[in-house]
């Protein structure tokens, strides 16, 4: 698996169908079309970018090392192994493992201060005045833990290998990179704790699945529909789900959080209406809560429809 | 003299000598009942008795109140400076201390005590005073320390770093779109722009006991601490038969009260209901406290509620009313920063939640509801918090050129509940 | 808050939105000039094809046959720059306004009558705007377009501020105005929403956005798909042939659905009577948009990059101030807005029974105050005794309740007799806010940080220096 699917365990570690197809491995594409999503496909300028930008990073490498980091390196060095002491290395198809899952990576490119080391990322988003989208941060945080944690498990010595990352970006508008140091200590504590729950107990779906074979396996696996949902390659097949079912959920997690056990939506109206016996106290909550609001809606349409 | 008062005289020697040196800041880092409000008083009394004019700077007209009538106890000549609005609390020393809403009227005050706010607009004609403390400087935003800065010429910083940090009103993304970070602490605002200044540790807590201050100190704080009091120092006697959450909380300082994992709305009934019984049953339980002082009985001022949000509040304080309990103190965890009490019965931030939010993650606001007790602290909460913290997506935004948060709010939610499942009821 | 879950619920059952105002709370012009448009993938600086102007009718649509050319670029963002320059010159105008200046003299100031607005479909266009101000005052050729850069650098420091109405997105609006039933992120989408507010006839709201997501993306960002197979073709025959027309027919077509959700939003928010305080927020508008004027024509308007220093702070400061005051203003614009207080138990809404003008309360002092009590029959209040609520600059404190009244006593605002005309009479339906008269701190802050906030040293370190003048292309 690559680095962006196992991060993608940390997206939401709550839905058991997300994990189940992260786990099991299904190819992105046969999932895609079995939903019916739009193939995530790359503009081909953000790629023809992304490649140019990657080239030109790479020749000022030295120079950021210097900068962020006080080494000195001539130049990226190639190396076949995780390497030690100062200096700046490229590691092509390194054999990483996290756990007993193999990570597919075509290079890792690696900074070392002397005494430890630390990965260098290089993406193609806009740094702009010194800020960059805070979601596309967080996705290469994400992903930068899952690095760490595999270099880590490589290393002699797991400390051998720092959180601090040189994360590497395009300056405002043009294609001069600059470079920053992002510390990804919070998102691997996340990853070690959901890579150690990640167990038997797991869902599989079978690799082999294909079109309405595997949208009926996804439908036995419950999932948990919330505000994140959007970014998940399941996400169409989902929406459908909870709109057939009814689901509160289908309008985000504020309501699933304020609806709790009620999970269909006319149930929590017939609650908020009085057209439901609250079954135990936690219904009477709601309905108290919602049967407010309910009120408050009514009467103020009507005190909207007075001249103010 | 014990190891551990040993260890905190040192600490204030040291913040002493830093004080009178050269230093132009000084931080002291203190931990939940380590004294500070007896430094802010000691370090006052030396500055007074050296022939300075002290100013204190705090956040809160509760935390200016409680310090003014320690000051003025102490025998110092103590000036409260104060809102329009204020009001002088019970049991104020209205002979021993002046009040006024402008510097002019405080004359011949040797100490002169105000909220930030009120310092702020305060006309002091370029007047600098040689040395200012700010006490509770990690609950003081910069944008705060901005406006109060220019009138010290040097400041000693005292606060707990586990504290809620400053927040805004303000849509976060708009705040960040700012080069610098005006909700940085007091504390941290110093410290970035002079790196050289001291940072001493208070290294005891005397407010928690010894069975509590290791939950605290491992969930919450990056620099360790311990508690002063000895086991048997403390005990909370409870004389007619309580709930077990008492009577457990009674005996190890710790209870945690599960009620049945539900998704709730955030005024969960059952919960006010189970906070207003036990506030009740403490009240009328013939409890009594005792402390190396001796005993006395437990009074409803010696309690707390503490809650998370404002609705909480008013819910637990009407059930209360409906009880005829009064005099118990009922607040959220904002409000309760900086205050001690004997007894807090706690509403865990993250009860009854289907999806855990940053909001409620957040390390300070645990950390201040669980670290306000003397003897004892009930956290009550639905079952199902764990599942709420492995939910939780690692999908906080992530800004450019700001470190990651020393103690991670879902961390220490994890740490804190493991180390409280042994007192669970 | 539960208004919300309620109206998300009923949405979500009807399949279709449902209000969440019943008045406009944003300034709606006249004349407001509309862009949409889309940037080459990952390049906000490169425009592929942008769509303008103020008549739905009459859109302009600029092409750029090969974005990453600069010459070819700035032609085209010349020409956005001199339409807008002849949008905003329509807003010159000026009255008098008297304003009480410094001690109690009447100073005469005078104001723009009117102020250009920019509507664009939603958030990623109008910070793709900002960006595209920056880039244009970045570069040192035409100052036709550094005055667009400038005046692009207006809308952007009034877009983040809460009640501002000079940039309106498409999105926000219809949100601000309307609930859905679909997630908080999907709002986002303005073809979705729109679907959900105004889903075509015999269409419900899950069908119409299905279809809503199968049309181009509003942009900035357009399709990967189209890019592949429409976009490179057609640049590739303009960058041969010189010919454009078929980039500007496969650009019209893609842009047209965002040019006319984009319009469509604006004539549904104009069908709501324009909330009390909306009039009072556009002058703070006008007022800034006349200093803007009077910088650029004067030639001292200066942007720097991210706000820092003091200037940070001010700004901080007046966030939190309009924060406060938008969501105040429009509760009591608008019921349905009050509502949501009403829904979490903060306001109260009721009718008078009983009053006590006479009633007067002991002062600290010993003295006897005025303070009359008012009841009120409600339903299901659940505050304690202490509560503090407002009727206009009335204030309130609840001195007890039951089941069904509430029982309040006058602390404020109507204490002497003179003032008794405010109190509701007997049988008055009455809304009490959790809010009272607006009130304006001074952001008092100082000319210059002070020491604790300022650096010891003030040279930053040699490594961490950006070359100076450095535009960053």
């Amino acid at each position: 698996m690559d680095p962006r699917r196992i991060a993608g365990l940390l997206d939401a570690p709550g839905c058991r169908r997300r994990l189940a197809v992260d786990v099991s491995g299904i190819e992105p594409a046969v999932l895609a079309a079995a939903v019916g999503a739009a193939e995530g496909g790359q503009s081909p300028y953000a790629r023809e970018r992304d490649g140019t930008f990657a080239q030109l990073a790479l020749a000022r490498l030295p120079e950021l090392a210097a900068r962020h980091l006080g080494v000195r390196a001539e130049a990226v060095v190639e190396t076949d192994e995780l390497p030690s002491g100062a200096g700046l290395w490229s590691w092509r198809a390194p054999k990483l493992r996290l756990g007993d899952t193999d990570l597919t990576v075509d290079r890792v490119l690696l900074v070392g201060d002397g005494t430890r080391l630390h990965p260098i990322e290089t993406r193609s988003y806009a740094c702009l005045d010194g800020q960059a989208d805070p979601t596309k941060v967080a996705g290469t945080a994400r992903e930068l833990a899952v690095t760490v944690a595999a270099l880590r498990q490589a290393a002699d010595e797991p400390d051998q290998v720092s959180s601090a990352c040189l994360l590497v970006l395009p300056r405002n508008f043009g294609l001069n990179p600059v470079g920053t140091t992002l510390d990804v200590a919070p998102q691997l504590r996340r990853l070690r704790w959901v890579l150690d729950r990640l167990n038997a107990g797991t869902d599989r779906i079978s690799a082999a699945l294909e079109g309405p074979e595997l949208v009926g396996a996804l439908g036995r696996v419950p999932a948990r529909f919330g505000d994140g949902c959007p970014s998940c390659a399941v996400y169409p097949y989902c929406r459908g789900d909870a709109e057939q079912s009814g689901a509160a959920a289908r309008a985000g997690a504020t309501v699933a959080n304020l609806c709790g056990p009620v999970g269909l939506a006319a149930d929590a109206l017939a609650l908020a209406h009085g057209d439901r016996v609250p079954g135990d106290e936690t219904e009477h909550a709601i309905a108290t809560e919602l049967s407010r609001a309910a009120l408050a809606y009514t009467q103020a349409k009507t005190r909207s429809q007075e001249p103010s | 003299m014990s190891e551990a008062a040993r260890r905190h005289e040192a600490a204030i020697e040291q913040v002493w000598d830093r004080v009178r040196g050269t230093d132009r800041a000084v931080v002291v880092d203190s931990p939940p009942g380590a004294g500070k409000s007896t430094l802010v008083r000691e370090l006052t009394k030396r500055l007074v008795a050296a022939g300075e004019h002290v100013p204190v700077v705090v956040q809160t007209n509760d935390q200016a109140d409680d310090l003014v009538i320690a000051l003025a106890a102490a025998g110092l000549r103590t000036g409260r400076l104060h809102g329009t609005e204020w009001a002088p609390p019970p049991r104020w020393p209205r002979d021993r201390v002046r009040t006024g809403t402008k510097l002019g009227e405080l004359g011949g005050c040797d100490v002169i005590v105000g909220t930030a706010a009120k310092w702020a607009y305060v006309k002091a004609d370029d007047r600098v005073w040689p040395l200012g403390i700010i006490d509770e400087s990690y609950q003081m935003s910069a944008a705060a320390l901005v406006r109060v800065g220019h009138l010290f010429d040097r400041l000693l910083l005292v606060g707990d770093p586990g504290q809620l940090a400053p927040f805004t009103v303000a849509d976060e993304h708009s705040v960040r779109s700012l080069a610098t970070w005006p909700l940085d602490t007091a504390a941290g605002t110093v410290l970035r722009h002079h790196p050289d200044t001291p940072v001493i540790p208070l290294p005891v807590s005397w407010r928690l006991a010894p069975h509590t201050a290791p939950v605290i100190s491992d969930a919450f704080y990056t620099r360790p601490f311990r508690a002063g009091a000895d086991a048997q120092d403390r005990r909370l006697d409870l004389h007619t038969l309580a709930h077990p959450a008492l009577s457990q909380a009674a005996e190890t300082g710790w209870a945690l009260l599960e009620l049945p994992a539900a998704h709730v709305p955030r005024t969960d009934p059952a919960l006010v209901s189970v906070l207003a019984d036990l506030t009740h049953q403490l009240v009328t339980a013939d409890a009594s406290t005792v402390d190396p002082s001796g005993g006395r009985p437990l009074t409803s001022a010696d309690i707390a509620v503490g809650v998370v949000h404002r609705d909480q509040k008013a819910q637990v304080e009407a059930a209360l009313q409906r009880l005829g309990v009064t005099g118990v103190t009922v607040d959220t965890a904002n409000r309760l920063q900086g205050r001690q009490y004997e007894v807090v019965l706690a509403w865990h931030p993250l009860s009854g939640r289907r999806d855990a939010s940053a909001f409620h993650l957040e390390a300070g606001r645990l950390c201040v509801l669980a670290s306000r007790h003397r003897q004892a602290c009930v956290v009550v909460t639905r079952a199902g918090i764990t599942d709420q913290l492995h939910a939780y997506p690692a999908a906080e935004p992530v800004w450019l050129g700001t470190d990651p948060p020393q103690v991670d709010g879902w961390e220490a939610n994890r740490v804190f509940l493991d180390r409280l499942a042994p007192f669970r009821v | 808050m539960s208004l919300d879950v309620y109206q998300r619920l009923l949405a979500l059952q009807r399949r279709r939105a449902v209000p969440a105002a019943s008045r406009a709370h944003r300034h709606l012009s006249q004349r407001p000039w509309v862009l949409v448009g889309y940037h080459l993938a990952g390049e906000p600086s490169a425009p592929v094809a942008i769509r303008y102007g103020s008549f739905r009718g009459q859109p302009k649509l600029l092409v750029v046959a090969e974005p990453r050319d600069r010459d070819q670029r700035f032609a085209a963002l010349g020409a956005l720059a001199r339409d807008l320059a002849t949008y905003v010159s329509r807003y010159t105008e000026t009255e008098p306004v008297v304003r009480v200046g410094n001690g109690r003299d009447l100073d005469v100031d005078h104001c723009c009558t009117d102020a250009p607005q920019l509507v664009v479909p939603n958030e990623a266009t109008a910070h793709w705007l900002d960006l595209l101000g920056q880039y244009l005052r970045t570069l040192d050729v035409d100052p036709v377009l550094q005055t667009a850069g400038a005046h692009l650098g207006w809308f952007a420091s009034r877009r983040h501020l809460p009640g501002s109405s000079a940039v309106l997105t498409a999105t926000d609006l219809l949100a601000t105005h309307w609930r859905t039933g679909q997630l908080p992120t999907e709002d986002g989408h303005l073809g979705r929403l729109l679907a959900w507010v105004e889903p075509p006839a015999g269409q419900d709201a899950w069908t119409a956005a299905a279809a809503a997501e199968q049309r181009p993306p509003a942009g900035p960002a357009s399709d990967p798909e189209w890019d592949l197979m429409t976009l490179r073709p057609a640049l590739e025959r303009a960058k041969q042939l010189g010919d454009v027309r078929r980039l500007k027919l496969a650009a019209a077509e893609v842009l047209d659905q965002a040019w006319r959700d984009t319009w469509t939003a604006l004539d549904l928010v104009a069908l709501l009577p324009p909330g009390g305080h909306t009039a009072q927020r556009w002058e703070s508008d006008r007022w800034s948009w006349t200093r803007h004027r009077e910088r650029v024509t004067a030639g001292t308007i200066r942007f720097g990059g991210r706000l820092s220093d003091v200037p940070a702070f001010r700004f901080l400061h007046e966030l939190e101030t309009r924060t406060v005051a938008l969501e105040r203003q429009m509760a009591l614009d608008d019921p349905l807005v009050m509502a949501r207080w009403l829904a979490t138990g903060e306001a109260v809404a009721g009718t008078v029974i009983k009053r006590d003008l006479e009633h007067t309360a002991t002062s600290a002092r010993g003295s006897a105050l005025l303070r009359p009590l008012l009841w009120l029959r409600t339903q299901g209040f659940d505050r304690p005794a202490g509560t503090e609520l407002w009727l206009g600059k009335v204030g309130l404190t609840v001195r007890a309740s039951t089941v069904d009244t509430v029982e309040l006593m006058v602390t404020s605002g109507a204490v002497t007799r003179p003032k008794f005309n405010l109190l509701p009479e007997c049988d008055a339906e009455v809304v009490l806010a959790p809010f009272g008269p607006q009130q304006y701190f001074p952001d008092n802050l100082p000319e210059e940080l002070p020491w604790p906030a300022r650096p010891t040293r003030l040279a930053a370190p040699a490594g961490d220096a950006e070359p100076a003048g450095d535009t960053g292309e």
